[in-house]
């Protein structure tokens, strides 16, 4: 009963989410067929890097000051994100259709104020912003695992209105696992994680990406695989997704979603993770 | 050049494992035969996050096998040819394999030593028959990740270095599928099985088994394109080329590495909801 409960909460989301799709224009920032992001200091200001370069384990990545994973090298030499890049958003359910913001790269609501670095060391780095509207705070805190060499977000996302409030949280990447944008990739997702892979028949290891959640959340929560390389609108974050969860040969990209009420001046907080497949 | 020797090495590694198919010297006994997806009984059991999406709930046997993975709560991923690991030493050809699965077990391993046991890790000896190698693991419940985490430590006990193969193996059959809408992906660091059909609560569940240590030399998931375990020799036979499979499929993960005389080489996996 608990789980056709939950069952029932989370179509109601999903529904939800697919009805208000394309509420909200996008306001593009770059123009897609651009070169893939590279581990050049101009698109790379804070890189971090795990292992060393000869081993499986050597994971490096780069933050951007917005808080966006702009590449991911897993293990050297192969990367994972295409040119539609990597970001987060957050929706405000209520009043209807709610209000999206978000930052994906080459897509930015335009409703932020400009974001403050809070720390940066070589192992994390902590970024800060708040809504044009003064509503929302969104602190993320972006690691690095040398464990798991694995990339560790910590997103809190503070109410900062008189009113409690139900949000939608999501993660987004347009991944090209191993440079692979259509032939030769493919995608899945389930509720723990969404991930792409290299299927080519023709090389001894197959390489990819992974995008799961790795934090406890009580809400509803879910990965979703986009049929399209384009970030989702927050307020419609399974608009694009795919009724069924496993794509060969298709431009895909991943989101991870989480639903929940934040209370009156309180802060939600939920934790996923990037690592190799 | 040290990325492209570690390439060739690895291409070598690969066909080796494929010529020796079929050269297994330790033939494959039956020791139960399986009648369903699930465990009938659970010696040793994990439970963590109980009321969360993160619940694990696992089974371990006396053997070190996992019977029964269930997460989340009501969610079951181990299909009837079960769950277990395998070691090969290379040398002198054709090798030979040291294994136990759920349903069948190479017949040279001594009886197991539970070295501890509590309810978050049980640590579990075997040593081989003809005392050349020394097997222990662990294996432990980690609340933070909603997981199993597995630490393979096989001593050689040789007065030689010996390259060994070291397998861990779960014919997954993600949320109970085994066949129609299960899809099975493997890649370097991780081999994995999730349900992608249409309907039901509108989530697809399924079983990630990934390595979550260093390890210098090789290592790779497969994805299986049928349920049975490999010998541990030959870990690549019957592995997708593509790292796909949609089928009643299996996962294999795979270390192979030189084991210094009188060393202990150490592993670690996971498993966890996809």
């Amino acid at each position: 009963m608990k789980f056709a409960r939950f069952g029932l909460v989370s179509l109601t989301f999903a529904l939800a989410a697919r009805a208000s799709y394309g509420q909200q224009p996008f306001h593009q920032l770059a123009v897609a067929g651009q070169p893939a992001i590279t581990m050049s200091a101009t698109d790379c200001p804070h890189v971090f890097s795990i292992g060393k370069a000869s081993s499986n384990t050597f994971f490096q990545y780069c933050v951007n000051d917005r808080g966006n994973i702009t590449q991911v090298e897993a293990p050297l030499a192969h990367f994972h994100i295409g040119v539609q890049g990597e970001g987060y958003g957050f929706c405000q359910q209520d009043p209807t259709p709610g209000t999206a913001y978000y930052d994906y790269l080459n897509f930015d609501s335009g409703n932020w104020q400009a974001p403050q670095i809070l720390s940066a060391s070589s192992s994390s780095i902590k970024i800060s912003r708040t809504t044009a509207d003064g509503n929302w705070t969104l602190v993320q805190t972006i690691s690095k695992v040398a464990l798991t060499h694995s990339i560790k977000l910590v997103m809190a996302l503070t109410n900062n209105q008189p009113l409690a409030k139900v949000a939608y949280i999501a993660r987004f990447v347009d991944v090209n696992p191993d440079g692979q944008q259509t032939h030769n990739a493919a995608s899945g997702a389930a509720i723990q994680s969404a991930f792409a892979w290299n299927e080519d028949a023709g090389v001894p290891v197959h390489y990819g990406l992974q995008l799961g959640n790795i934090g406890k959340w009580s809400g509803f929560q879910q990965a979703y695989l986009q049929g399209i390389p384009n970030p989702p609108n927050p307020c419609a974050f399974a608009g694009n997704a795919e009724r069924s969860p496993f794509l060969e040969g298709v431009d895909t990209s991943l989101v991870y979603a989480y639903v929940g009420s934040v209370g009156a001046h309180k802060t939600v907080i939920v934790t996923l993770g990037y690592r190799g497949t | 050049m040290k990325r492209v020797m570690q390439v060739l090495e690895f291409a070598v590694l690969f066909l080796l494992a494929s010529l020796l198919y079929g050269q297994r010297t330790a033939p494959v006994s039956a020791t139960a035969v399986a009648s369903g997806a699930q465990a009938p009984a659970c010696d040793h059991l994990f439970t963590a996050n109980s009321s969360s999406n993160a619940f694990i709930r696992y089974c371990v046997s006396d053997r070190g096998t996992i019977t029964s993975i269930e997460t989340p709560a009501g969610h079951f991923h181990i299909g009837a040819q079960g769950e277990g690991y395998g070691f090969c030493q290379q040398d002198p050809v054709p090798g030979t394999a040291y294994y136990e699965f759920l349903n069948v077990n190479s017949g040279n391993l001594n009886p197991p030593t539970i070295l501890s046991a509590n309810d978050s890790s049980i640590k579990i000896s075997r040593s081989t028959t003809d005392g050349n190698w020394t097997f222990v693991q662990t294996i432990a419940k980690d609340a933070t990740a909603g997981s199993a985490k597995i630490q393979m430590a096989l001593s050689n006990n040789q007065a030689v270095d010996r390259v060994a193969y070291l397998i861990r193996f779960v014919d997954a059959d993600p949320d109970s599928a085994r066949s129609f809408g299960a899809g099975t992906g493997a890649s370097l660091q991780s081999a994995f099985a999730w349900e992608f059909a249409v309907g039901g609560d509108g989530i697809n569940r399924g079983l990630v088994l990934e390595n979550v240590g260093a390890w210098t030399q090789f290592q790779q998931g497969y994805a299986r394109l049928q349920p049975d375990p490999p010998n541990p020799c030959d870990f690549a036979n019957h592995a997708s080329a593509s790292g796909v499979g949609i089928s009643d499929t299996s996962l294999v993960y795979a270390y192979v590495g030189t084991v210094k005389a009188h060393k202990t080489a150490t592993v670690n996996l996971r498993y966890r909801a996809r």
